[in-house]
């Protein structure tokens, strides 16, 4: 699925991206969401080995695919349309959103990405990568959240645009509440 | 260790920070984790024999399980002869626990059925002392000798009954995803916040008031905003039991029309759905002529916090504060719906729950901040010199503020003004009693 082309292309979309986000450009960055995102994020569990079958559908989810399980409920850390995504940044707009006061120092480093063509969509390219979120409030409260990504980028007349993306974070238990995009 | 009265003086409603010193939390564990009834989770995490969830009793890791006969049982989750951790998942399923470390195996009912044989009574697998439900709510005590749980429970159970859990309408549904996060602070602070400060909300969390003002966010807007009926606190065990705390406790036609009106715009079902719950309440409650429609927020005592229950557009967040030494605190929580509402709903309360008070939501990484600024704080020379204040409503102590046609028997606990600190001052009266016993 790799796609020298495509991967270079993902990795200028999610820099640029990660830069409106430690330079907390929120408006900028809702403006390289599509309207019809999706953005998700499940909390990780610490669970037994799963049966190929279970690991097939966890695969299919993170490329977007509910199947059956579309409208089955679950209670997920970040569970985002474009509405929801612009709620929040209107909130930390409202200079009263003390959890961001001061602002987060935030250092977004995305690496391992891998990009290819989406097999259902031309308009759509899939995206994994790798990200540390260092995150410092305060004098010395300092986390760093690790985790993984599958996005989807659309192709659109102003360039790419984020459709889909699925977070997995690498900790059963999160270092800290969570006021932060990745 | 001096005796926890010199450092709580309930009366002026001054705590020293000494209560949240190392030294008093090396205590605590023993003489409140030790003694209290904590919350283990919630039967829907059990469905089939077998199936078992791992938590903590303060810090003591343990397992929770359906046996093979079908009983929920909860044991310590390490070997009684090396302290290995015996189940390293979150949840799973096994009807054979085996230690790691020497493969010593019991059945879910305790018995050893494999690996060295041992003398009985030096089982491997230790249970818990006590456990006991209250409607598909999961406790365990690690006492032989402190009350049982309805009688810790108290008069807590009628607001639980009528206004959480609802079994005669079908119950609560659990929903599918644990969250689990650290927040800084000792404890005390966390839990003494849902059982009793209503007065931080409109403060630490202003942004999200504005935010529904704005009206962007429809599936927000699950309040009717201020000055509107009458949000009221809840003492019960006051001054004489174990202290749980409910706060916006509704009363007023206004709350159920919100709901309905929020309903309406999600379906007829929905809108019917909004209508049994609340006839529900008035056939548990027929003759009361005034009743609340709803809580909002409650900690029972000392760690388990429940939110979003106080309308029909939010799910339950259940909130267990486990502790991670004096200035830090591991949350564990579980999302719960409805049973018999429709599909439609259900979506909303999660969503509701989910973009509020959970670990990414708009509610809890305030208090977060609130709690790592001051964590630090109450270590230094000089903040033992401060006793935190919690007077608000000293003068009222122990009055109930109903007027006298809502007096009624049969409607239990001590009914308080929206704004008082006199929940979190009999918190602390109780946490004393335990320390100094
Ligand atoms: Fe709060």
């Amino acid at each position: 699925m790799v796609d020298m082309e495509l991967t270079a292309a993902a990795t200028a979309f999610l820099n640029e991206e990660a830069a409106l986000l430690d330079d907390h450009l929120l408006d900028g960055w809702l403006g390289l969401l599509c309207n019809d995102v999706r953005y998700v994020m499940p909390s990780t569990a610490i669970m037994p080995a799963e049966a190929a079958d279970a690991r097939e559908r966890r695969n299919a989810l993170r490329w977007g695919s509910f199947g059956d399980d579309d409208r089955d409920m679950h209670f997920w850390l970040y569970d985002e349309d474009y509405s929801s995504l612009n709620m929040r940044v209107r909130r930390l707009d409202t200079g009263m959103a003390h959890a961001e006061l001061p602002e987060s120092m935030t250092n977004h480093v995305v690496s391992n990405v891998i990009a290819g063509q989406d097999p259902l969509d031309s308009e759509l390219i899939r995206v994994r990568s790798k990200f540390m979120v260092h995150v410092v409030r305060h004098e010395n409260n300092e986390n760093t959240f690790v985790g993984s990504r599958w996005d989807k980028l659309r192709r659109t007349d102003d360039g790419l645009r984020l459709a889909w993306r699925y977070i997995e974070l690498a900790h059963p238990v999160l270092p800290r509440t969570i006021s932060i995009f990745f | 260790m001096q005796r926890m009265a010199d450092y709580i003086s309930v009366d002026d409603g001054l705590v020293d920070c000494e209560v949240y010193s190392a030294a008093v939390y090396e205590r605590e564990l023993e003489s409140v984790f030790g003694r209290s009834w904590l919350f283990l989770g919630h039967e829907g995490q059990l469905v089939r024999r077998g199936d078992y969830v791992t938590t903590w009793m303060g810090e003591t890791p343990v397992i929770v399980l359906r046996s093979m006969d079908d009983v929920v049982r909860a044991y310590l989750n390490t070997c009684a002869t090396r302290q290995v951790t015996l189940l390293p998942y979150d949840a799973g399923h096994a009807e054979v626990i085996v230690c790691p470390a020497h493969r010593l195996g019991h059945d879910t009912t305790g018995s050893p059925v494999s690996g060295q044989a041992v003398e009985p009574g030096h089982e491997c697998l230790v249970p818990v002392a006590r456990v006991e439900t209250y409607g598909k709510l999961i406790f365990g005590c690690l006492s032989d000798d402190s009350p049982t749980l309805r009688e810790s429970l108290g008069d807590a159970t009628w607001y639980l009954d009528n206004y959480l859990l609802r079994e005669n309408i079908g119950g609560l549904q659990l929903v599918p995803g644990v969250q689990r996060y650290t927040m800084p602070g000792n404890w005390k602070l966390l839990a003494e916040n849902f059982a009793g400060d209503d007065y931080h909300v409109a403060i630490t969390h202003a942004s999200v008031l504005a935010v529904r003002a704005q009206g962007i966010e429809p599936r927000l807007n699950n309040s009717p905003g201020k000055g509107v009926g009458a949000n009221l606190s809840v003492a019960t065990g006051f001054q004489t039991g174990v202290p749980h705390g409910f706060l916006e406790v509704r009363i007023g036609e206004e709350f159920f029309e919100h709901d309905l009106m929020r309903a309406q715009s999600i379906g007829p079902e929905a809108a019917e759905w909004v209508r049994t719950r609340r006839d529900a309440v008035d056939q548990n409650l027929p003759d009361l002529a005034v009743k609340p429609y709803s809580f909002h927020v409650a900690n029972l005592f000392p760690t388990l916090s429940i939110i979003g229950n106080g309308t029909s557009m939010e799910a339950v967040g259940l909130l267990v504060w486990h502790p991670r030494g004096p200035h830090q605190t591991s949350v564990t929580q579980l999302c719960l719906v409805d049973a018999g509402a429709p599909p439609a709903l259900q979506r909303q309360m999660v969503w509701a729950l989910t973009h509020q008070q959970s670990a990414a939501g708009v509610f809890a990484p305030d208090d977060h901040e609130n709690f790592e600024r001051l964590a630090e704080n109450t270590r230094t020379f000089e903040a033992r010199r401060v006793p935190f204040n919690y007077e608000m409503g000293l003068s009222g102590e122990g009055v109930d503020v109903r007027p006298p046609e809502w007096q009624d028997p049969r409607w239990p606990g001590l009914v308080l003004p929206r704004f008082t600190e006199m929940i979190q001052r009999d918190f602390y009266r109780y946490w004393r009693s335990l320390m100094d016993r």
